[in-house]
């Protein structure tokens, strides 16, 4: 198992945690859950950033938002999206749609869905498909630039997995602004950096990359929790073998508290009634 | 964390500070004055003194019950170990507050900023409760005053108190305390209200529980620390909690959570005041207008431009000859001869017109035999000088007459025609922004232990 706890480390000071200046002003932005019901789901337009840009997990997997080509025809609006997983409409829409999520048809979505997601403006969200990974090289040279990023400032999905360098993910070309991630497994024409893409099934998977978050740590392993890191509460993400996992199946603590034991209710709601535990002594006389 | 930071907000958020009635600061308390309370001989106590900007400072004082010895002892103790880097140490003493019998503890509301010391253990943050017993008509009637708030072993904040159907404790589970918290506590309107303040996320994590007030009856012993009914321990100097204290406070009413929000922020963050100078700026307020005329001629003066002198009289012949010059005269050529005679005093002349012989020829003339005249006569081809003569002239009746002469000059002015108007600007200067003395909260320090460091995986326990 591959734990990951993404955290957000913040500033040393309280004021500096929540500073547009320091790009620390990002709380309440993540783990948000979408509202709606059947396969229409809504986000929370009020709290979305200005490019509305989403990391969004669907059980788990993360999808991947693309921005739509429109077409204009009479009186309708078409759009049409050839990688990504979903799309957002902009003004150009009616209220109601502005604040939908439109998936692609091959996404299946439906009431029983866990779905949530992470406002990530500005971090940049690249996709590829079709190769072993250099295009996606060069979608982030096109979409971030060259000289400004290398490959440990992203964070790497395969088809909405998470993977990580050496599992999942590698890289050619050294690791600095020339890098090439590579997702090839064994028996693949690239390089196999310990992944599962092949000549054969390259057309198969899609690969996206999400510029790392400012002021924002990974740690990776393969022990569950975390201690020492100290991190702002409520900006964490949490992935299990690149799963993403919902806010509730992990706390958020400080290490002083060692003693966490399951199956025990720490709350005691409402007052215990007195006649229930009032001891009685019964004396009779018996007659034998 | 300051005073004057919980003070501002306490003017900002209440209007006053009337229902502050306990505020401990311990930033700084080690270098100040501790108090003493003498219980008899060799039993002093430190005191921490109520601090402003509470409404009453002299009373609601913090006895150091820990330790109860000389002052001597008792002072270093208090200074040397209870006060540690600003903060008080619950673990080496409880804080008992004296004058508690008049609080309203139905309708109260504390707000604490403390921090782990360790490891998490149960403890009372500050507590009051104690149980009694009376026998009536053979039935033991059980009763209790004040209540207990504290921290369970899994680091949850509980409120325990005593209803009327016994004793209950309330946990909120929905809190999760970090190493350094800021917490309140509200009770009142048969309602508890326990918070954490998020100040990282602008957030109030908050659990409500329902209580009946009517049976919180007020008791003398209020400690910070520990309480006189615990189940570790029953007596309030028994201390629980290893728990550092950065500041306390004890308000009179319930408080809303959003206005302690404002007030813990008061309480950590650090109080500014800056003062802003006035700026001006100059702004036209009107024109002033000038009428300007033509100009031109206005008229003409005279000037004297000098004299001229005039001769009277005519002129006539004054018949005197005089010398005027030589003439070269060839020899043969005729000339005037004057000769000049005086007649009764009057000059006479006479005019001869003669030929002209040269006097180096000797006056020997010799016919050449030709047929010309100057052969015929034997005259020389040679010239001579002669004297001519003028004849002078004079004026008649002569006198002199002077004339002033002038001359016109142009005179200049203005007209009265109007040529135009001149509009010059009239400034005043004004203030742009007015001089300003701003006061607030600057959350500039440091918020690491308020943060969490733990990540609990629940799935491989649940």
């Amino acid at each position: 198992m591959i734990y990951d706890s993404v955290i957000f480390t913040g500033d040393t000071t309280i004021s500096g945690c929540s500073s547009l200046d320091l790009h620390t002003d990002n709380f309440l932005l993540l783990n948000k859950d979408v509202a709606g019901s059947q396969d229409i789901v809504y986000y929370d337009r009020r709290v979305s950033l200005e490019d509305r840009r989403f990391q969004l997990s669907l059980n788990g997997q993360t999808l991947t938002q693309e921005v739509p080509i429109t077409g204009l025809a009479i009186n309708e609006i078409s759009y049409q999206i050839n990688t990504g997983d979903f799309f957002i409409k902009d003004e150009e829409s009616n209220p109601i749609d502005k604040s939908k999520i439109f998936f692609d048809q091959t996404t299946p979505v439906n009431a029983s869905d866990d779905i949530s997601y992470n406002l990530v403006s500005g971090s940049g969200i690249i996709v590829a498909t079709g190769d072993f990974g250099q295009s996606l090289k060069t979608s982030i040279t096109n979409g971030i630039g060259t000289t400004s990023i290398a490959f440990n400032d992203c964070d790497y999905f395969l088809n909405g997995q998470k993977v990580y360098s050496g599992v999942g993910v590698g890289v050619s070309v050294g690791t600095e602004a020339n890098f090439i991630p590579l997702f090839g497994g064994a028996g693949s024409e690239a390089q196999n950096v310990g992944g599962v893409v092949t000549t054969n099934n390259k057309n198969e998977f899609k690969y996206s990359a999400y510029k790392k978050r400012f002021r924002s740590d990974s740690v990776t392993g393969v022990n569950p929790d975390v201690f020492g890191s100290g991190f702002i509460e409520k900006r964490t993400n949490y992935y299990i073998n690149g799963v993403s996992e919902f806010q509730s199946n992990y706390l958020e603590l400080y290490t002083g508290v060692s003693i966490i034991k399951s199956g025990v209710n720490a709350l005691i709601s409402g007052s215990i009634e007195g006649d229930e535990f009032t001891v009685k002594t019964l004396v009779e006389d018996i007659i034998l | 964390m300051s005073e004057k930071g919980l003070n501002y907000s306490l003017t900002e958020l209440l209007g006053n500070n009337n229902d502050l009635l306990v505020f401990y600061n311990f930033s700084g308390l080690s270098g100040r004055h501790i108090g003493i309370d003498n219980r008899g001989a060799g039993s002093n106590y430190a005191v921490i003194e109520n601090c402003e900007p509470a409404n009453n400072t002299g009373i609601y004082s913090g006895v150091v019950v820990g330790l109860g010895s000389t002052v001597q002892v008792v002072k270093e103790f208090a200074t040397g170990e209870f006060l540690i880097n600003d903060k008080a140490n619950l673990s080496k003493s409880n804080l008992q507050i004296t004058g508690t019998e008049s609080l309203p503890y139905s309708n109260c509301s504390v707000i604490m900023d403390f921090e782990f010391n360790g490891e998490v253990n149960d403890c009372v943050l500050f507590g009051s409760l104690e149980k009694g017993s009376t026998t009536i008509n053979d039935q033991v009637i059980t009763g209790a005053k004040g209540f207990n708030f504290g921290i369970t072993d899994r680091g949850k904040l509980f409120y325990q108190g005593f209803g009327k159907d016994g004793d209950f404790i309330y946990t909120s589970s929905d809190l999760e305390l970090s190493k350094r918290n800021i917490i309140s506590f509200s009770l009142g309107f048969n309602q508890v209200t326990m918070c954490k303040y998020d100040f990282f996320n602008q957030q109030i994590d908050k659990d409500d529980f329902n209580v009946d007030t009517s049976y919180i009856a007020n008791n003398e012993d209020f400690y910070i620390g520990g309480s006189n009914e615990y189940f570790r321990g029953t007596n309030g100097e028994f201390k629980t909690a290893n728990v550092s204290l950065n500041s306390f406070a004890l308000m009179s009413g319930y408080i809303s959570p959003n206005t302690i929000f404002g007030l813990g922020s008061g309480m950590i963050g650090n109080y500014f005041t800056s003062s802003e100078s006035a700026t001006t700026q100059n702004r036209i307020s009107g024109y002033n207008q000038t009428t300007v005329y033509q100009t031109g001629i206005t008229g003409y003066d005279y000037e004297d431009t000098g004299s001229l002198n005039l001769s009277t009289g005519r002129y006539m012949l004054t018949g005197n000859f005089s010398y005027d010059s030589n003439t070269n005269t060839g020899e043969g050529d005729r000339y005037f001869v004057y000769r000049f005679f005086d007649v009764n005093q009057v000059t006479g002349f006479v005019k001869e017109e003669v030929g002209f012989l040269h006097p180096d020829s000797g006056y020997q003339y010799l016919p050449t035999g030709d047929t010309s005249a100057f052969d015929t006569l034997g005259l020389q081809d040679v010239e001579g000088a002669v004297a001519e003569y003028i004849e002078e002239r004079g004026i008649s009746g002569a006198a002199t007459v002077s004339v002033q002469l002038f001359g016109s000059r142009i005179q200049t002015g203005i007209l009265d025609k109007i040529s135009g108007v001149i509009q010059e600007p009239v400034y005043e200067t004004v203030i742009d922004t007015p001089q300003s003395n701003n006061s607030g909260i600057r959350m500039d320090v440091s918020g690491e232990y308020l943060k969490k460091d733990y990540i609990y995986y629940l799935g491989d326990r649940i």
